[in-house]
């Protein structure tokens, strides 16, 4: 069996991984650092629900091969929730009952964390726009967009 | 079947040898969109793969009113980094934000109909893409590339770049689609007319997508612009040429005969609106 070696930042820690050679980057978290926070949706990048941060970027886990990784800087859900509490979005997100299978969340609350680090003050449109590759089967979205909202209203941002 | 190996060349140089070296046994991508999704759904069972992620081909050069787009720029930067029309239009409609920060314009030219928006841009805006091997590098009308299908490239080349000038007339792309964002087009047009000073068209470039098994010109419908103004009957002369040799194909999304009556829809929008906006010059 041949096998190749990824070194990578996960979640600020220093990762090595051995994976089969066609290995995504959604398959090693889950299956090699044991990292399920990252949902396995349709694996054709439409639904968004395996989005983690690649360098700060909403990169779409179960289409990028493990290799392309190398050297770079990976954030999941797992790394942005403090211990034994709550990043801001998720308290929103229960807050606004954002979520209810929540399996499309993680992905969400990526996405939505990428927008908020590069746009702490986005408009409705603009939260609209950078979860437009997220699909959500039950909330109807409008929790979620409240939710982004109010994260970005405690960001100090305007009436909006 | 699993791969044994996963390329990653830090060169065209190396990329070039390995594709040698390993001709059929080895897959070709770049961002992964098209071929990570073809393996996960178990359409594709690849010896080897190789990624030109990291070959030192993702430089974004303007000079001379022309572009000259290395074949990994994503469509995230195509979409910041320039401002060509169409290109950026079709870039920034591409998938949701995370698949542009992944999806390039090379590889995009492989894409399957429906999906491959970039390449009709880029057919409209009369790009060239530039195919190198170990001999050296040539450049061919992206028309071309597309009609001649499988044979467009040598077992032994890479696409490694795209060429784009910038349009000298008005522009229009119109993508319909069964929602606003991240799905596959129903119908594409890209549109580029120019107009002489009585406001008849004198060149036009009409690129269609999802109307064949890849982007391609509506020539019957260019050929029914040329010499005429922009008017009501011109514009519904050319949106029901455009439709003529066109075999579009079905998905989930919708059928080839819908796809068909789409394709003048399209056509007739982006024309209206370059007939709405002001000619210009004037």
């Amino acid at each position: 069996m041949s096998a190749i070696t990824v070194s990578f930042t996960l979640n600020g820690r220093a990762t090595t991984l051995t994976v089969s050679p066609a290995t995504t980057l959604l398959t090693a978290l889950r299956e090699h650092a044991q990292l399920t926070a990252t949902k396995a949706g349709c694996s054709q990048g439409g639904c968004g629900s395996c989005t983690v941060l690649v360098n700060g970027e909403p990169t779409l886990a179960c289409l990028t091969p493990l290799a392309h990784v190398e050297g770079q800087e990976v954030t999941t859900l797992e790394g942005i929730t403090p211990v034994g509490g709550l990043h801001p979005l998720q308290k929103a997100f229960y807050d606004r009952f954002a979520a209810q299978c929540g399996y499309c969340t993680p992905g969400m609350i990526m996405a939505a964390k990428a927008l908020l680090d590069r746009n702490p003050h986005p408009t409705r449109e603009e939260i609209a726009a950078a979860l437009s590759g997220n699909l959500c089967r039950c909330t109807g979205y409008l929790p979620i967009l409240d939710a982004v909202e109010d994260v970005a209203r405690q960001n100090g941002g305007g009436e909006r | 079947m699993t791969a044994e190996a996963f390329h990653l060349p830090r060169s065209i140089a190396e990329a070039l040898d390995l594709l040698r070296e390993h001709g059929d046994d080895v897959v070709v991508m770049t961002g992964g969109t098209l071929v990570m999704s073809a393996i996960n759904g178990g359409q594709l069972f690849p010896r080897r793969l190789m990624s030109l992620k990291r070959a030192g081909i993702d430089q974004l050069r303007a000079e001379n009113g022309r572009f000259e787009i290395g074949a990994a720029v994503t469509a995230s930067r195509l979409a910041s980094e320039t401002d060509l029309p169409l290109l950026t239009q079709a870039a920034a409609g591409l998938g949701g934000p995370a698949l542009r920060n992944q999806a390039t314009i090379g590889g995009n030219l492989f894409a399957h109909a429906p999906y491959g928006d970039l390449g009709v841009a880029l057919m409209a805006l009369d790009a060239e893409v530039e195919l190198t091997r170990k001999e050296g590098a040539r450049t061919v009308p992206l028309a071309d590339f597309f009609a001649n299908g499988a044979a467009a490239r040598r077992p032994d080349e890479l696409v490694t770049a795209l060429r784009v000038p910038r349009p000298s007339g008005e522009t229009a792309w119109v993508r319909l689609g069964r929602r606003q964002a991240a799905t596959a087009p129903v119908a594409t047009a890209a549109v580029v007319i120019e107009r002489d000073a009585d406001g008849r068209c004198t060149a036009a470039r009409i690129a269609l997508g999802a109307a064949g098994p890849a982007p391609m010109r509506a020539r019957e419908a260019e050929a029914a612009l040329v010499g005429q103004p922009l008017d009501e009957s011109t514009i519904e002369a050319a949106a029901q040429a455009a439709a003529i040799g066109c075999e579009p194909p079905t998905d989930a999304l919708a059928s080839s005969w819908y796809r068909q009556q789409m394709i003048p829809v399209v056509v007739r929008r982006a024309l209206s609106q370059i007939a709405a906006a002001a000619p210009a010059g004037r």
